[in-house]
């Protein structure tokens, strides 16, 4: 008898289990509204319900660049918004990310899962692969005519495949060198930085800047990462310096990084390490711990550019900098005789949907882009990210910042550059970038073989690509 | 053979009870283990990425590929490195802690217990913060203590020569106190008659430790030998805290290797290739064990 029951319970907790995990169904509501006077019966279907998943790259807490609103404040807002004037439209908004070197797990085991989300806001590298797998609509559907003059074509390009755009950029930012200005002027050093209007130097500039202000341990002149990927561009951008030093090449489409002006290059930064200009042990470093060392005013100046303007605002206001601390931004040193560096730039920043059975769920999805992709929105979300908007009918918030009065007229005159983005982005990206950083590290040694490092490297990427479908 | 299987379910509706108490327990088994395992094994002849539906039959290409592959090559021999290093370290030096705390006071053990398990407790993910900073090439305690005695600072997590030890370091401070538990529960349990009859016999205590006491715990050896060589196997957390595996894969593992392939790179057929490596690896070198265990108890 005891063991029938048990044996029920059993199936009862099982099925309460199953049931537990079942999907839940949308049940479509009919209103039946009956006019008595005409005798007739009228059926109204209510709208359609229409459940939106949507995932923005960021953790729980975290909080715009610029305002430091938490962002899933600014989403609710600008979310409910859009919901109050399509009713039966309901937004599912989670942030979901964790950087893990390249990639993010949760949309990866999302998909392997079958159930990615609808919406996809990172990065263009994170999201470039689900568009090369064909796991993304095109959102060529999701601007008008008008709205995509306004965009920065060059920007434009980099989301935009044979087929149409497969991701829609929002923001980018730029990658200049930060320069710790206070503390070249207390030491009386400040007439050894760049000048307006261009804030150009070379190399040689450079060194007699970085060799003044150095004073190990207490303050290196500079410093590198190269634990992970993570940031590389701060550390690419050093080849635009190098004319002819280039990551990918489009039209051989193959990595180029072995040539002799990069060797050049990285000849050039090693001596760096040797002099003891760069804190020792750049393999060992992530950017984060880049972070710790200027807020602690231990380096003078570093690559990372427009992140540093929230870093540095964010640790006065909280006092993790102990100021007074004022910044400047100048361009990425170039060899005597070279044109000025390009300005570095990360990669965009983007919106990216989903494939979708349901063409009228897909309707309504490209019309919420449409509605974020807005200037007006478009430019809270771009500065959230310290990142400008690529839409130039866009008001930059901070337009009268000197910096960003400075970067401007600079990109315009020497162009702007990534040096993985502005070549084309071959696939295996991450898988690629892994290696970089990898040769990175190998380049830091002592005893390092730039020449061979690099050789490798290209060797590797080339043969990683090589695997492409 | 019918009347087996007939004897076989009759047996099974018998004990029915029982069976089903096991069962959630089989259930979660054959579901977070076995079968993952399964669908790994099956995955590893497959080219598949995130994109699991797209995934392309491709035979033994993932293995053939893995022995010509220089990142595979350095994983796998760190990770033997790993095991012939740390472990022998852990049940040595355990062996020896124990062996100094058994005869203290009751207090006095309990005391040291917690103390050597309390980093098992903290985690690696914990220690390996700490460790960071620890390492740190400019402010780092180590360095500093170094330096006190003349020594310049070293690259611990930035130097090809120092990482893999540096992660071996930390690594041992964490797997120190479970076997330090097990032996002084062992050496509780010996046969005091034994030792007894080892001093009556006029053995001093380096002879009572090496012909009687270690002899007695040879069974307990051979288990945290096994336990540990399967955990110091599948070393991750550490790695992925302190170096990423770098400098130059100086200090990765097949397990942080599996990560890399498969949630960075998204190559899953790959990274379940690695997996099977390594759990082959792992079956030889506890199958090799256990017969040493059996041994023993013979």
């Amino acid at each position: 008898m005891f063991t029938k029951i048990r044996l029920i319970l059993f199936m009862a907790v099982t099925a309460f289990l199953l049931a537990a995990c079942a999907q839940p169904q949308v049940v479509e509501k009919e209103v039946v509204v009956t006019k008595e006077v005409e005798k007739e019966v009228t059926v109204v279907v209510a709208p359609e319900r229409i459940d939106i998943t949507m995932w923005v790259f960021g953790s729980e807490g975290s909080a715009k660049a610029d305002t430091g609103e938490l962002w899933s404040d600014f989403y609710s807002r600008v979310i409910n918004e859009y919901e109050k004037q399509h009713p039966g439209v309901n937004i599912n908004f989670f942030l979901r990310g964790v950087e893990a070197g390249g990639t993010t797990t949760f949309v990866d085991a999302a998909v392997a899962a079958g159930t990615p989300p609808d919406i996809y806001y990172d990065g263009t590298f994170r999201i470039q692969k689900y568009a090369q797998a064909g796991l993304l609509e095109l959102l060529d559907g999701a601007i008008t005519e008008k709205d995509k003059a306004a965009y920065d074509p060059g920007i434009l390009s980099v989301t935009t495949g044979p087929d149409g755009i497969w991701a829609l950029p929002i923001g980018t930012g730029y990658v200049a060198y930060v320069i710790n200005k206070t503390m070249f002027e207390e030491a009386g050093l400040g007439d050894l930085l760049p000048q307006e209007p261009d804030r150009n130097w070379t190399t040689d500039e450079f060194l007699k800047a970085c060799r003044a202000i150095n004073d190990p341990p207490n303050r290196y002149c500079t410093m590198f990462f190269a634990k992970t990927p993570s940031f590389d561009t701060s550390f690419n951008n050093w080849f635009g310096g190098f004319p002819g030093c280039d990551l990918y090449d489009k039209e051989k489409q193959e990595y180029v990084a072995n040539s002799p002006e990069c060797v050049e290059a990285m000849t050039f930064l090693h001596s760096l390490q040797e002099e003891g200009l760069t804190v020792p042990g750049p393999s060992g470093f992530v950017d984060d711990d880049q972070d710790g060392y200027w807020k602690r005013q231990e380096i003078a100046m570093t690559g990372g550019g427009f992140w540093y303007n929230g870093v540095t605002t964010r640790g006065l206001e909280d006092g993790s900098i102990k100021g007074p601390m004022e910044y400047l931004l100048v361009n990425y040193p170039h060899k005597p005789g070279a044109p000025p560096t390009p300005m570095g730039t990360w990669d965009p920043h983007a919106w990216s949907v989903f494939k979708q059975d349901n063409p009228k769920k897909l309707a309504v999805i490209l019309d919420f882009i449409n509605y974020l992709q807005q200037p007006e929105i478009g430019v809270q979300i771009a500065a959230g990210w310290n990142e400008v908007s690529v839409r130039n009918d866009a008001l930059n918030p901070w337009a009268d910042d000197p910096d960003w009065a400075w970067v401007v007229p600079v990109v315009q005159k020497y162009g702007a550059k990534n040096y993985y983005y502005s070549s084309g982005v071959p696939c295996n990206y991450n898988e690629v970038r892994l290696a970089w950083a990898e040769a990175r590290q190998a380049f830091w040694e002592p005893d390092a073989d730039i020449q061979q490092i690099l050789d490798d490297f290209v060797g590797q990427a080339n043969g990683i690509i090589a695997e492409c479908d | 053979m019918t009347a087996k299987l007939t004897g076989l379910g009759r047996e099974i509706w018998r004990n029915r009870v029982g069976y089903l108490f096991i069962a959630p327990g089989y259930l979660a088994f054959i579901a977070f283990m076995f079968l993952p395992l399964a669908v790994a094994i099956g995955l590893s002849f497959y080219k598949a990425s995130f994109a699991i539906d797209q995934r392309q039959f491709v035979g033994l290409l993932q293995y053939e590929r893995l022995f010509t592959n220089v990142k595979f090559q350095k994983a796998l021999f760190n990770t033997i490195k790993y095991v012939l290093v740390v472990v022998p370290a852990t049940v040595g030096l355990s062996l020896v802690i124990s062996l100094l705390i058994h005869p203290r006071g009751i207090k006095a053990q309990s005391f040291y217990r917690g103390a050597f398990y309390l980093p098992a407790v903290a985690g690696g993910v914990i220690l390996s913060v700490v460790w960071l900073w620890i390492f740190n090439p400019t402010f780092g305690l180590l360095n500093y203590l170094l330096g006190l005695v003349g020594i310049e600072p070293v690259l611990w997590l930035a130097s090809t020569r120092y990482s893999f030890w540096a992660v071996s370091m930390v690594v041992l401070t964490f797997t120190l106190g479970q076997p330090i538990i097990l032996f002084l529960a062992a050496l509780a349990n010996l046969n005091q008659d034994l030792l007894d009859a080892s001093v009556v016999d006029g053995a001093n205590n380096w002879q009572r430790t090496w012909y009687v006491t270690l002899p007695l715990l040879r069974p307990v050896i051979l288990f945290v030998l096994a336990t540990q060589t399967i955990g110091v196997f599948q070393v991750w957390e550490t790695i992925y805290m302190l170096t990423e595996g770098g400098p130059s894969s100086s200090s990765t593992s097949l397990v942080f290797l599996i990560y890399q392939t498969a949630f960075i790179a998204s190559k899953y057929g790959k990274a379940s290739a690695i997996g099977v490596v390594l759990l082959i690896l792992v079956a030889i070198v506890t199958l090799l064990q256990l017969r040493l265990w059996d041994r023993s108890e013979v």
